[in-house]
């Protein structure tokens, strides 16, 4: 009978951890290239010791996995705001190592160069920073991703993308991190002046909430049953002398 | 139980994204304003299982893992520094500047102040001042028999004096631009102090490379657009009920879990 109560158990949990992810992702739902993230349900099975031929499935949360879609572009007119449409990620330059967003909210720094809104260079195709002259006025960037200004060339930004791209990892601040090769993108536009927001489906994820929590106030009410049978029955076996 | 931290930080985000919207709108007739628009970004992430790591001796690896994040945080406001509309004012020293390119203005403290708001004013001694008295850089005083007072494009001064046929000229607005204009600190009353974000000022005359051109007689206006405005706030709204509701659930969870022990 305890086995109930931790398979139960098992359940509860993953809920936990199911809203915690849910969270995370309206927490987000305004957030720049963030892409939400989902759970992954599986049962692991184990054979009651006495009854090989009974088995029982605990509630396990194996994996989460990133939602790649696009997200709604929103269009700002900033120079320097680039949006990816298409697979592909831009390529940062941080003290840690290359690090790769779809948030274009980029600006230039003192110096001129492109920099994220953390002021991490963003990388051009052949793998340098892009940092474009004082006097440059009209700055325009081509879906291939060239910059020109004043008539003049200047760089072009690297769109780079993943034969997995599940296996990047987060790191947060909308970068994620790589140990597999990057290789130039191919299918991609750059869009200038716009910015990719979140892929966020604000009503999915409310409806998962209160799943999650309607969930949980059942397994808690099945556990609470549980313990009552489990009460009864101690009750009913500790009376010897009225049998 | 980590929802109900990161609803509440997705619930400070809002916050800051509505405190900004409205500080947009409150501004949207506020001479050479720009508007603001916040900047989000994702906390870091809890590794429950790393992914990449091996699952049997025989090298298969986790394809994929779980990752936690916690939640949403403020990376900036940043700022659009986009051309705003045009007003004519056909007041002789409003300028408003088209393209590239901010006034200097000598704050009381002495340091250099930097705004697009071109509305000045004349000082009881004839200088050229803002509407809160400091002088513009560099210093142009009006002596008190002009009559007329014309700036051209490239911000050369020149007045009429009575009794005199030719325009007499007075001097040359400098105009300072700044290769990244968003990184400027603003200080209040229309006015910019540069950073090291924003670089040094490159300093030059209106109408040259990289400057933009000045029009009398015109302010430029906020280049809030209301519509977006609007638009965003709805957004920000919404998002913020959908933490609240985060918020709940997370405390009836909770709730259910007190009551069944």
């Amino acid at each position: 009978m305890d086995n109930s109560i931790y398979i139960s158990l098992s359940r509860q949990m993953a809920l936990f951890r199911d809203m915690e992810v849910t969270s995370n992702n309206l927490a987000n739902v305004n957030t720049t290239g963030y892409s939400s993230e989902k759970l992954m349900f599986d049962d692991y099975l184990v054979r009651d010791g006495e009854k090989m031929n009974r088995k029982m499935a605990f509630a396990r949360d194996p994996v989460s996995y990133r939602d790649t879609k696009e997200g709604t572009m929103k269009v700002t007119g900033n120079t320097f705001d680039l949006a990816i449409s298409g697979p592909g990620y831009f390529q940062i330059e941080t003290p840690l190592g290359e690090r790769y967003t779809r948030a274009g909210n980029f600006s230039l720094n003192g110096q001129g160069t492109l920099v994220t809104m953390e002021g991490h260079p963003v990388l051009s195709a052949d793998g340098g920073t892009i940092t474009l002259p004082d006097n440059v006025t009209d700055v325009s960037i081509n879906g291939a991703g060239q910059i020109t200004g004043n008539g003049e060339e200047l760089g072009v930004v690297g769109v780079v993308e993943f034969e997995n791209e599940q296996e990047l990892e987060r790191v947060g601040s909308t970068m994620f991190k790589s140990a597999q090769e990057p290789e130039p993108a191919v299918q991609f536009r750059v869009g200038q002046g716009m910015l990719e927001g979140s892929n966020v489906q604000g009503v999915t994820e409310l409806v998962r909430v209160m799943q999650v929590s309607r969930s949980v106030a059942s397994t808690s009410k099945f556990i609470e049953t549980m313990y009552d049978l489990q009460r009864k029955t101690s009750n009913a076996y500790a009376r010897p002398a009225q049998g | 139980m980590r929802s109900l931290n990161i609803a509440a930080t997705g619930l400070s985000a809002q916050q800051i994204n509505v405190d900004a919207i409205s500080h947009n709108l409150a501004n949207m007739t506020t001479t050479g304003y720009k508007a603001e628009r916040p900047e989000f970004q994702d906390l870091i992430y809890q590794d429950l299982r790393r992914v990449g790591t091996n699952t049997t001796d025989q090298g298969t690896i986790l394809p994929v893992g779980v990752q936690i994040g916690l939640g949403v945080k403020t990376a900036a406001i940043s700022r659009n520094t986009g051309q705003g509309t045009v007003q004519a004012t056909e007041n002789a020293l409003d300028i408003a500047v088209q393209g590239k390119g901010y006034f200097q203005i000598e704050l009381p403290d002495g340091t250099i102040g930097y705004t697009r708001d071109g509305a000045f004013k004349l000082s009881p001694d004839g200088i050229i001042v803002t509407r809160e008295g400091y002088s513009v850089q560099p210093a142009i005083t009006i002596p008190d028999d002009a009559i007329d007072v014309s700036i051209n494009a490239s911000g050369q001064v020149e007045v009429l004096v009575t009794g005199q046929v030719d325009p007499q000229q007075l001097g040359q607005m400098e105009m300072a631009s700044f290769i990244n204009p968003a990184g400027l600190q603003a200080m209040g009353d229309n006015m910019f102090l540069e950073t090291a974000a924003s670089g040094d000022p490159i300093l030059g005359n209106a109408g040259e490379d990289g400057f933009g051109t000045l029009l009398q007689g015109y302010l430029e206006n906020s280049n809030v657009n209301p519509v977006s405005e609007i638009t965003d706030l709805i957004v920000a709204q919404r998002a913020y009920e959908m933490n609240t509701k985060v918020l709940t659930a997370s405390d009836e969870m909770l709730q259910s879990l007190n009551q069944s022990v």
